[in-house]
C-alpha cells in the first residue's frame, strides 16, 4: 500500500459529528431520559461543615404517600474514591460530615417535589464540630481530636511530597540574582452548563444500568461494583452526552451511587438531577493554592535553579488530590532549561467541598507564579521578557532535569508568532499609563502516562466493524464532553479508509458495548483513541487490500484508500468502491472486525510520585494580553488576547480553535472574577450563577488564535492536545499586563478592582506562606533511570 | 433542579374579578404578573402562596396613553414596552432608560412595570435557597426571628432593588390602587 501524501479529512474544518443534534436540541442528555415507571430522588445535605452524625431517622419521611425509599450511610458503608490509595468518600455520611453540603440521606419518590419535601421529614442528629476552613488552620490542627479524617498519617495533611532534581544548592550558589516571591491562586469551580444528572435502573434481569453525565464511565463502573458489592459484569455504565465537564465530572459521585442503590431497592428507574446550588457543593474544582517560588539566575538571565513550595487547600475529601499535589510541581521544568529543581507540596483537608481536577489540573497555579517571576526577572535585569525566555527554551527531543521526555516542541514558534501578531516590540513598556500588555508561556501534557489504578492493560481500546453496506461502526469507551472526541474517531477512520465521515457510526462510552477507554481527562483522548483507531484500521486494511488486490489484479503495495475507493495509486481509474471491497474481503476472510489498543510510552522515571508528569507528548502555549486598567476604579477591561498553541497537528482546526478560545475565556474568568469562597461558618458564600461571577460573551474580548503544528511522532497524524494547555499562559499574562499598565504586581487571582486599588495605595499585603515541615526530599537524576537516594 | 411547589392558579377575566379573587382568597394568595420575581422566590421558598391570581391578559392593565395630566402607564405593560415606547423615550427618557436597564431582554419581555415597582426587597441572607437559609439560620424576613445583617435591629434592613421605582418617584408619578370595591 502506498502512503497518501495529502490528507482529505484530517486538518479540514469539518462540522462535529454531533453538532447538528446539539444545535437542534435533539441531543439526549441524562436529564432528557424518561423511563417507564421512573421515580425521582434527592439528597439530604448537611448544613454543617463539620459534624458527627449521631443518628439519621427516616421513619417520618417513609410515611409520606408517594415516598418509595430512603437510604442513609448505613446502607452504603463501603468507602470509595477515584484514587485507589486514598478512598475516603462515602456515598452518604456514615458517621461524619466534612463540608456543608455533604450528603447524609437520599430519598426516592414519585415526583421530584415530593422527594424534596420528604427531605424535611428526615431527622438527623448532629454533634457539631469546629470547622477547619483554611490551609493555616488545617496545618495548625495537629491534635488527634481535630482530625477531619482518621486514615491519613499526619492530622489534616492528606499528602506531603518533596522531590529534588540536580544540584539545587550549587545552582543557587552559582546564581548572580535570586528571586523569591509568594503567590495565591484562589479556588474556582467548573460551572458547566449541564448540571449533574444520573439515572439508575436495576432491571428484572438482575443487571444494573447507570446513565450519567460523567467523564469517566470506566472508573465509575469500578466504583459502583465496589460500593454496591455487585459483580462488575452485571453493571453497565452509559455516559450520556456531557454538557460540559472541564474535569468536574471525573469522580464517582454520591448521586450516581444512590441512583443505583435506590433502584436496587425499588426496582424502578431512579433519576437524580442536581440543582445549580448542589453543583457548587459537589465541586472538585480548582484548588486554592498558596505558593512560594524561588529562582536563581545568572546576570544574563539564564536559570540556574528553581524551587517551589505549594500548599493546596483540598477540601473535605481526597478526590484526585494525590495527583493534584504532584501536578503543582511537575511541569515547571517543561518550558525553560532548568538545571536544578526542587519541589515541596502539601495538600490539606479543610471542611469545604472537595477540590479536584479543573482544566489544567494543578498546573495553572504554579504556572501563574513562574511566569510572573520570569517577568520580574526580565524587568530587574533589563531584558525583554520574550528574549529572556527565548535564550533558554527547552528543545525538541530532550529530557528535563526531572526526567520528563519532550518529543516535539513548538515553543519558539509560539513565542515568535504571538509577538509578531500582537506587535509586542512596539507596545511593551511603551503604552500610556492604564494601558498595558503582558506575556506568558506554558506547557501541558497530552494524556497522563499512568492509569489511575495500576494495571498493564491498554489505556484506550477501539473496535471497528465493517458492514457489507460499506458502513463502518466504531466502538470506543471514550466520552464526548463537548470537546469532540466522537468526531476525532470518525475523522481518523475516514482518513484511513478514504471514505466520507458520514458513512461512519460512533458508539461510545457504554461499558457493555465499547472497549475500555480510561476517560476524558488529562487531555488524553485524541492521542490515545486516535492511535488505537488507526491501529484497528491498519488490521482491517490488510484484509481489504488482499481482496482488492485480487479483484483488481493490482499489487497491494500500489493500492490506496481514497475518495471512497480502493484503487491503484499509479492508475487511479483502476479501483473498486469501498463497499464492494468490503463485500469481497468478507467473502474471503469472514466477518470483518478488528481492535486497536494504545499504551503510552514507558515511564522512564522510577520513584514514588513519578507517575505524574510523564506523557506521550507535551504541548506548548503562549499568550499576550492587552488591557486597560483604570487607576481610579481598579477596573480591568481586556482589549484583546493573542494565543499561540502548539497542538502537534490540528486534527480539525475548527475544534482546536474552539478549545483554545474556550480555554482563554475560562482563564479570564479565573484571572479576573471567579472565586469559590466561604462564609466564616463554612457555608458557600455564593452558590448561584447570579453571585458567582463568570464572564459571558459580553466580557469576552477578541481572541486571535494561532495554531502551531509540530507533527509529533507519537501523536495520531502528529496530533497532541488542545483542551487544557491554552488556559495556562493567559492568567499570568493578565497579571503581567496589569504591571505594564499601572506598575503594580498582583500575585493573586482573581485580580479584582479592590486588589488593584489596594496595590496602588501600597496596601496589598504579600501572600503569607504557612510554616510546614516537609518530608526529607527524594533525590533523583535523569539518565540513570534509577533512584539516587531516598530518605524516608 | 429547583422545583416550583404546587399551587392553585386563578385566571380572572377582568380586573374586578382579580381583585375579588384576591380578597376572597386572603393572605394565602398573591398576585402574579410576569412572574419573574414571584416564581423564582417560590422555588426558593421565600414566597409560599397557595394561590396565585394571574394579572396577565387583563386588558385594564394594558396600554400607555397620553392623558390631560401626563402619561398613564398600565401596570401590566412589559419593561420592554416601557423602554421602547416613543412618547416615554422622548418625554421621560430616564424611565425608558431605567426600564431598559433591568436584567436581560428575556426578563424585560416577561417582567412588567407593575411587578418592578412592587418587586421584593433584596438581601444576601434572604435571596438564597431554602437549604442555604436554613444552614445559615433563618432571618426575620422569612421563617426566623432576627436580622442577620444587623442582629440588634428590630426591623428588616433589606433594600428595594427596583430600577424603575426611584425614577417614578422622582418624576412625581402617582399609583392608582384598586381593591374589590373598585
Ligand atoms: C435574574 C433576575 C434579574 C433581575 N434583575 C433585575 C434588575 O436588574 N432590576 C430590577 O429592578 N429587577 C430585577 N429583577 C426582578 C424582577 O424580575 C423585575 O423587577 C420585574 O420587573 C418584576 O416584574 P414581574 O411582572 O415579573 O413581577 P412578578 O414577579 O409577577 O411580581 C412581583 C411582585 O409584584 C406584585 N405585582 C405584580 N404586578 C402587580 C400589580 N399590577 N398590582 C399589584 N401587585 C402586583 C406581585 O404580587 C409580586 O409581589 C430580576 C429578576 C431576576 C429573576
Ligand atoms: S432581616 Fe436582615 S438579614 Fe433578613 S432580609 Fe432583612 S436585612 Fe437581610
Amino acid at each position: 500500500m502506498t502512503r497518501k501524501k495529502t490528507l482529505s479529512v484530517i486538518g479540514k474544518p469539518l462540522r462535529k459529528v454531533d453538532a447538528m443534534a446539539k444545535c437542534a436540541g435533539e441531543t439526549v442528555y441524562a436529564d432528557d431520559l424518561n423511563l417507564p415507571r421512573m421515580i425521582y430522588a434527592k439528597l439530604l445535605r448537611s448544613p454543617h461543615p463539620h459534624a458527627r452524625v449521631l443518628g439519621v431517622n427516616a421513619a417520618r419521611a417513609l410515611t409520606l404517600d408517594g415516598v418509595c425509599a430512603v437510604i442513609t450511610g448505613q446502607d452504603l458503608p463501603e468507602k470509595f474514591g477515584i484514587m485507589p490509595s486514598t478512598e475516603d468518600e462515602e456515598a452518604l455520611a456514615v458517621d461524619k460530615v466534612r463540608y456543608a453540603g455533604d450528603p447524609v440521606a437520599a430519598v426516592a419518590a414519585i415526583s421530584e417535589s415530593l422527594a424534596e419535601q420528604a427531605l424535611g421529614y428526615i431527622d438527623v442528629e448532629y454533634e457539631v464540630l469546629k470547622p477547619i476552613l483554611s490551609i493555616e488552620e488545617a496545618l495548625a490542627s495537629t491534635e488527634e481530636s481535630q482530625r477531619i479524617h482518621t486514615w491519613n498519617r499526619r492530622a489534616n495533611v492528606q499528602k506531603a511530597v518533596s522531590l529534588e532534581f540536580g544540584d539545587i544548592e550549587g545552582g543557587f550558589a552559582r546564581s548572580d540574582h535570586i528571586f523569591e516571591g509568594t503567590f495565591f491562586y484562589q479556588g474556582n469551580t467548573h460551572l458547566p452548563m449541564e448540571q449533574y444528572c444520573a439515572v439508575g435502573f436495576y432491571g428484572p434481569d438482575d443487571k444494573l444500568t447507570l446513565w450519567s453525565s460523567t467523564q469517566t464511565p470506566h472508573y465509575l463502573h469500578r466504583a459502583l461494583a465496589k460500593v454496591l458489592k455487585l459483580p462488575a459484569s452485571r453493571i453497565r455504565v452509559i455516559a450520556t452526552p456531557v454538557g460540559g465537564g472541564f474535569g468536574g465530572k471525573s469522580d464517582p459521585f454520591s448521586h450516581e451511587i444512590c441512583a443505583a442503590k435506590l433502584s436496587m431497592i425499588t426496582r424502578r428507574p431512579v433519576k437524580f438531577t442536581l440543582s445549580r446550588e448542589e453543583c457548587f457543593y459537589v465541586h472538585r474544582g480548582r484548588h486554592p493554592v498558596k505558593m512560594w517560588a524561588k529562582t536563581g539566575v545568572k546576570s544574563d538571565g539564564t536559570i540556574q535553579a528553581m524551587q517551589y513550595k505549594t500548599f493546596l487547600d483540598g477540601g473535605g475529601y481526597s478526590s484526585y488530590g494525590l495527583a493534584s499535589v504532584y501536578y503543582t510541581g511537575a511541569l515547571q521544568t517543561v518550558t525553560y532549561k532548568v538545571p536544578a529543581y526542587k519541589f515541596e507540596g502539601v495538600r490539606v483537608f479543610t471542611n469545604k467541598p472537595p477540590c479536584g481536577p479543573k482544566r489544567g489540573h494543578g498546573t495553572p497555579q504554579p504556572r501563574f507564579a513562574e511566569e510572573i517571576q520570569m517577568d520580574e526577572i526580565a524587568e530587574k535585569l533589563g531584558i525583554d521578557p520574550l528574549d529572556l525566555r527565548l535564550k533558554q527554551l527547552v528543545e525538541a527531543n530532550s529530557v528535563t532535569i526531572n526526567g520528563l521526555q519532550i518529543s516535539s516542541c513548538g515553543l519558539r514558534e509560539c513565542i515568535e508568532k504571538v509577538a509578531e501578531r500582537a506587535e509586542w516590540k512596539k507596545k511593551f513598556r511603551k503604552l500610556p499609563f492604564g494601558h498595558g500588555i503582558g506575556f506568558a508561556a506554558s506547557a501541558y501534557i497530552t494524556g497522563a502516562g499512568l492509569p489511575i489504578y495500576r494495571n498493564d492493560m491498554p489505556h484506550s481500546g477501539v473496535q471497528i466493524k465493517l458492514d457489507r453496506s460499506g458502513g463502518v461502526t466504531v466502538f470506543c469507551g471514550s466520552t464526548d464532553i463537548g470537546q469532540g472526541s466522537d468526531s476525532i474517531l470518525v475523522y481518523a477512520i475516514a482518513e484511513e479508509f478514504g471514505i466520507d465521515p458520514v458513512d461512519i457510526r460512533v458508539v461510545t462510552a457504554d461499558t457493555d458495548l465499547t472497549p475500555v477507554d480510561l476517560g476524558s481527562y488529562s487531555s488524553r483522548v485524541t492521542i490515545m483513541t486516535g492511535n488505537a483507531a488507526i491501529q484497528a484500521c491498519g488490521k482491517l486494511k490488510l484484509m481489504l487490500l488482499e481482496a482488492a488486490s485480487e479483484a483488481l489484479e493490482v499489487p497491494a503495495d500500489d493500492l490506496e484508500f481514497a475518495e471512497g475507493q480502493v484503487r491503484s495509486a499509479s492508475l487511479p481509474q483502476r479501483g473498486i468502491g469501498f463497499a464492494e471491497c468490503v463485500v469481497k474481503a468478507e467473502g474471503k476472510h469472514g466477518t470483518l472486525g478488528a481492535t486497536g489498543s494504545y499504551w503510552p510510552p514507558k515511564n522512564p522515571r522510577e520513584f514514588k510520585g513519578s507517575g505524574v508528569g510523564p506523557t506521550p507528548a507535551y504541548t506548548f502555549s503562549t499568550a499576550i494580553v492587552e488591557l486597560h486598567c483604570d487607576g481610579e476604579t481598579g477596573e480591568i477591561k481586556i482589549d484583546k488576547v493573542w494565543i499561540a498553541h502548539d497542538c502537534g497537528r490540528a486534527f480539525n482546526p475548527l475544534l482546536v480553535e474552539g478549545q483554545t478560545e474556550g480555554s482563554v475565556y475560562m482563564a479570564l474568568g479565573e484571572a479576573l472574577m471567579e472565586e469559590q469562597i466561604f462564609r466564616k461558618n463554612g457555608l458557600h458564600k455564593i452558590p448561584s450563577i447570579l453571585e458567582y461571577k463568570s464572564p459571558t460573551t459580553l466580557e469576552t474580548p477578541e481572541i486571535e488564535t494561532i495554531l502551531v503544528e509540530t507533527i509529533d511522532p507519537e501523536g495520531p497524524y502528529g496530533a497532541k492536545e488542545a483542551g487544557q494547555g491554552p488556559l495556562l499562559p493567559v492568567v499570568p499574562a493578565v497579571s503581567n499586563a496589569v504591571y505594564d499598565a499601572i506598575g503594580v504586581r498582583i500575585h493573586e487571582v482573581p485580580i479584582t478592582p479592590d486588589k488593584i486599588l489596594r496595590a496602588l495605595e501600597g496596601r496589598l499585603k504579600a501572600v503569607s506562606i504557612p510554616k510546614f515541615d516537609f518530608p526529607a526530599p527524594l533525590k533523583w537524576q535523569p539518565g540513570q533511570g534509577v533512584q539516587v537516594e531516598q530518605k524516608s | 433542579m429547583l422545583r416550583l411547589p404546587e399551587f392553585n392558579y386563578v385566571r380572572p377575566r377582568s380586573l374586578r374579578e382579580a381583585t375579588k379573587a384576591l380578597a376572597a382568597l386572603g393572605p394565602e394568595a398573591m398576585a402574579v404578573a410576569g412572574g419573574t420575581d414571584v416564581y423564582p422566590k417560590m422555588k426558593r421558598g421565600q414566597f409560599t402562596p397557595r394561590h396565585l391570581v394571574s394579572l396577565r391578559g387583563l386588558r385594564e392593565l394594558k396600554g400607555i396613553r397620553q392623558t390631560k395630566d401626563g402619561l398613564w402607564i398600565g401596570a401590566g405593560e412589559s419593561l420592554t414596552a416601557v423602554s421602547r415606547h416613543r412618547v416615554i423615550a422622548k418625554r421621560l427618557p430616564a424611565l425608558a432608560h431605567a426600564a431598559g436597564s433591568v436584567s436581560t431582554p428575556q426578563l424585560r419581555n416577561m417582567g412588567t412595570i407593575g411587578g418592578n415597582v412592587l418587586v421584593d426587597t433584596r438581601c444576601n441572607y434572604y435571596d438564597q435557597t431554602f437549604f442555604w437559609r436554613q444552614a445559615v439560620g433563618f432571618c426575620m424576613k422569612k421563617d426566623g426571628q432576627i436580622c442577620l445583617v444587623a442582629p440588634g435591629s428590630e426591623k428588616c434592613l433589606a433594600i428595594a432593588s427596583s430600577d424603575t421605582a426611584p425614577v417614578l418617584v422622582s418624576l412625581g408619578a402617582v399609583a392608582v390602587l384598586v381593591n374589590k370595591q373598585g
